[in-house]
């Protein structure tokens, strides 16, 4: 099909206004926070499902990719339109449904924004626990798309945790219902297996999600250290002490120095790492746990505890923590974040290892990560328009992941697999592995048409 | 059936075909033709080849708690028993997970884990040179569970559990299988030997294929080992029973929990026949017609916290009578209801489960339902408030009350259909299964279902016929 009779019939289904294709939004809906980027052939934006469906009919019938964008937060390239096509962007389909205090249940359309529906349901006491740090700017959508986590998600689980149910639009145009609001329906597990399914399998066009009730009390801490050993190792102590807070957030000097720099969230900056630990639940025995966790701080010779006194502490204290990418950016002008995660007691040596290898390859790196759920986000600072800088990146991060692999970890904890990690899947995938992924994927989408060239590595013949 | 192939890949004591054995392994009397016990994954991953290509049909087997769950088999030719599939791969305690192959039981685990040594870890591994480099955990009481509480914890096996998505009552705070899930390896229906997951609590790398395992009856790979999350053991137990006699007054009593601040562990309401499942010889019946049974674990404090308000919360809605378990008499009143369905039947009698999910804004009107379409004669209704799940218990006369039983059991299912939900028939047998849909009627979603099964099973070797829609 031409381009411009492509567009003509989107107009159609859409309405004029909301088909972009000039060369300007072509490039604006190209690219995320991964470094590649590509180009559309043209850019929709649907009002509702039976817009969505009619769009795929389409792009099924013409053989046209199709890929869905949110906010394009990404990390990993997955709204990244590889082979052009139609990309469907959901800022339109952007409402809250149903807020059912009830049943504890949300619907909303993909074009939420997270945090807004975090507003929306802690004015009726109730609370969505998925809080990836971009959720100012993240949709649920994308949050669907990536399983998003957070540094909640030591205790609450991920975005998976919290999906009830799912409206997609098949690779035929097809309307489904997956789960529900009720529980346990008989059959298989379809929402579980389209979370984190990059766009790959569906366009999910309504979220169910789960709401549970705002905690009592909060406690925040902040725990100075001298040694990044040391932080690591009462990560450890705490769980090992049979406390498991609600998050245990970490970030090492180069990320301390360019916070406070930029928001001043209290750290000190000759500091060699600090971390945050809070704790939710009942009121009761929060004090004594409380002791208890300054007591293994001690032990591992913290330099100062700080107890957050108040709300407004308190959100100084996370300032740092959800302000800390877009602080390291000041730095240099890029960043690449890696997000291999190992298990926990594995973190000290991993950590070390990583400083290895930025000396190596003679680069910056910051370190900012979810300790409890031993999820490391190596920060390298770079430079996009020397060449050969960037190519030393790319290597070092596939360093980093092979690192965690051989710890027993694996090459993505919340961030996705996209388009940065195909070759990295071999690393933790046999060939089989990745065929049985591919027979999920053909089964969903027997015509390769959505979001071609993620996730799945093509099978070696 | 070609007996001498299996033996071509398995020893011989592995390959049953005596009559005894075969028939002990049927499934709703469908009897198979050969039973195998494999050691490891090759050699499973060799049978489900060899099954391939002889056009055999495979069902798995745990320790068969839950076999009687999903319909009669097309076809059988070859059980496939897990009872070797029994080792624990790996207990870590440092890092809250647990390794172990299908073939484990739950029981045998939670005992291991329970008693697991002061968590203890290595500072930096490759460092360490002296006992005293070890840290380990000041607390004093020890040991780590696995936060899972499905019928027949004793017998059930981690496979089986994870086969059909088994769970109890703590669901309520803990979650279901597919919040613990970390990792599987099973050998897929053409007989590859597939690692999906693994020891990290956080994995975005690729599909997440485990979940589509959870619940699927075996249909779409025989699952070889699982890696699940652990929890430490809570310091303290506890169960709040609080008994009413009207319905309003219970449901009343459960709103005001789930509204609270608290953090039960179970909340579930049992009537007068439930009740007696789960009360063991020392504990007496309360005088209420309902009974309400709130689990509670945590740190000390929470624990009487939670015990006093729960208190005041059921002498507001006029409870007949409370009553507090302690640590040991909690054990037993759960593990009593949970294995209740093995206890019940006498000679010419038979169990019948049924289990629907529904709205839990609707918990109110289903549990009344249920109750005016109740039978005379026994029957037990446990059901979960907070999780909009209740199960029914009726014994049954094996050979005249099948009619009777069907009808009951086409009642419930509207009730559950009616308030947004579904029911399935966990226990009966074979001929109530022809009067009475294992699963109910699927909805538009069983394409991708079909198509998921199809595209990883194209010769439908395994499990074929019981699943929903007649996967």
């Amino acid at each position: 099909m031409e381009i411009d009779a492509l567009r003509q019939r989107l107009k159609e289904i859409v309405g004029e206004d909301y088909v972009l294709s000039s060369s300007v939004d072509l490039m604006l809906y190209g690219y995320d926070a991964y470094l590649e980027m590509s180009r559309p052939d043209v850019v929709v934006i649907p009002e509702n499902t039976e817009q969505v469906s009619q769009i795929v009919r389409l792009a099924c019938e013409e053989g046209i990719p199709v890929t869905a964008r949110g906010s394009a937060t990404s990390l990993s390239g997955g709204p990244v339109p590889l082979k052009g096509g139609i990309v469907i962007h959901f800022s339109r389909m952007n409402r809250i449904l149903e807020i059912d205090t009830v049943n504890k249940r949300a619907r909303v359309e993909p074009g939420v924004i997270t945090l807004d529906l975090q507003t929306a349901v802690a004015k009726k006491g109730l609370q969505y626990a998925p809080d990836p740090a971009s959720q100012k700017t993240s949709t649920m959508g994308g949050n669907v798309g990536e399983n998003s986590g957070g540094p909640h998600c030591l205790k609450y689980g991920v975005t998976t945790n919290h999906t009830m149910g799912l409206k997609i639009v098949l690779y035929d145009g097809e309307v489904v219902d997956t789960g529900g609001k009720a529980p346990d329906r008989p059959g298989y597990d379809l929402t579980g297996l389209l979370v984190g399914s990059e766009g790959t399998l569906g366009i999910v066009t309504e979220i169910t999600v789960r709401l549970i009730e705002q905690p009592e009390a909060i406690k925040t801490l902040l725990g100075i250290f001298e040694t990044i050993e040391d932080a690591s190792n009462t990560v450890s102590a705490i769980i090992a002490e049979g406390i498991v807070p609600a998050t245990l957030e970490m970030m090492d000097r180069l990320v301390i120095k360019a916070v406070e720099e930029s928001v001043h969230a209290g750290y000190p900056q000759d500091a060699e790492a600090v971390l945050i630990i809070e704790l939710d639940g009942l009121k009761d025995g929060m004090e004594r746990i409380s002791d208890r966790i300054i007591k293994i701080c001690l032990a591992n010779k913290v330099r100062e505890v700080k107890v957050a006194k108040d709300e407004a502490e308190r959100n100084t204290l996370w300032t740092g923590r959800r302000g800390a990418f877009g602080a390291v950016s000041r730095l240099r002008p890029n960043y690449m974040v890696c997000d291999g995660t190992v298990p926990r007691t594995k973190l000290p040596e991993v950590l070390r290892k990583v400083t290895e290898i930025g000396r190596e390859y003679n680069l910056p790196i910051g370190n900012v990560f979810h300790a409890g759920d031993g999820n490391l986000h190596p920060l390298i600072l770079f430079d996009c328009r020397d060449e050969e800088e960037t190519a030393r990146v790319r290597e070092a991060g596939t360093k980093i992941l092979r690192l965690c692999v051989d710890a027993g970890g694996t090459i993505s904890g919340e961030h996705g697999i996209g388009l940065e990690k195909l070759h990295e899947m071999s690393f933790i995938f046999s060939q089989d592995d990745i065929a049985a992924m591919w027979k999920l994927k053909n089964a969903f989408d027997p015509v390769g048409g959505f979001n071609p060239g993620k996730v799945l590595p093509p099978l070696a013949s | 059936m070609d007996i001498k192939l299996l033996h071509g890949i398995l020893n011989p004591q592995m390959v049953s075909s005596d009559t005894a054995t075969l028939t002990r392994f049927s499934v709703d009397g469908v009897v198979p033709e050969a039973v195998v016990c494999p050691a490891n994954l090759s050699q499973v991953s060799e049978v489900i080849k060899l099954a391939n290509r002889e056009k055999w049909a495979v069902t798995p087997w745990g320790s068969g708690t839950k076999m009687e769950i999903g319909q009669v088999p097309k076809r059988l030719d070859l059980v496939l028993c897990a009872s070797r599939l029994d080792k624990i791969i790996d207990i870590d305690v440092a890092n809250l997970t647990v390794t172990a192959q299908a073939g484990v039981k739950l029981g045998d685990l939670q005992d291991l884990l329970g008693g697991a040594e002061n968590r203890c870890f290595f500072p930096l591994e490759g460092d360490l040179k002296a006992q005293a480099d070890y840290m380990c955990s000041g607390r004093d009481y020890k040991g780590v569970f696995l936060p899972l509480d499905p019928p027949f914890p004793d017998k059930a096996t981690l496979g089986g559990i994870i086969a059909t998505n088994s769970t109890g009552p703590k669901r309520l705070r803990y979650g279901l299988p597919r919040d613990l899930i970390l990792g599987v390896r099973y050998v897929s229906p053409t007989g590859e030997i597939i690692g999906m997951g693994g020891k990290t609590v956080k994995n975005v790398s690729g599909y997440d294929v485990s979940k589509i395992m959870i619940g699927s009856l075996g249909t779409l790979g025989i699952i070889g080992d699982i890696t699940l999350r652990l929890l430490p053991l809570p310091e303290q137990i506890a169960t709040i029973l609080v008994s009413f006699n009207e319905l309003t007054a219970v449901t009343g009593f459960a709103k005001r929990v789930l509204n609270s601040k608290l953090l039960p562990t179970s909340l579930e309401v049992l009537n007068r026949d439930g009740y007696s499942l789960s009360a063991s010889t020392d504990l007496k019946a309360p005088s209420g017609r309902w009974c309400v049974a709130v689990g509670i674990e945590g740190f000390s404090e929470e624990v009487k916290r939670e015990i006093t308000d729960l208190k005041d919360m059921a002498h507001f809605e006029k409870a007949i009578e409370m009553a507090e378990l302690d640590s040991d008499s909690t054990i037993v009143f759960w593990k009593n209801l949970a294995n209740c369905a093995l206890t019940l039947p006498k000679d010419g009698e038979t169990v019948v489960k049924f289990k629907a999910g529904f709205l839990i804004s609707n918990f109110p009107e289903v549990l009344e339902a249920w109750t005016n379409i109740l039978p005379d004669n026994f029957c037990a209704l446990t059901a979960s408030a907070g999780l909009g799940l209740a199960c029914a218990y009726l014994v049954i006369k094996t050979d005249s009350d099948i009619e009777k039983a069907a009808r009951l059991g086409k009642a419930f299912r509207e009730t559950a259909e009616n308030y947004g939900g579904s029911m399935v028939v966990e226990f009966a047998p074979a001929t109530l299964k022809q009067k009475l849909d294992q699963w109910g009627s699927p909805h538009a979603d069983f394409v991708l279902m079909r198509r998921i099964k199809d595209s990883l099973d194209p010769l439908n070797v395994l499990n074929p016929g019981r699943f929903l829609g007649g996967i």
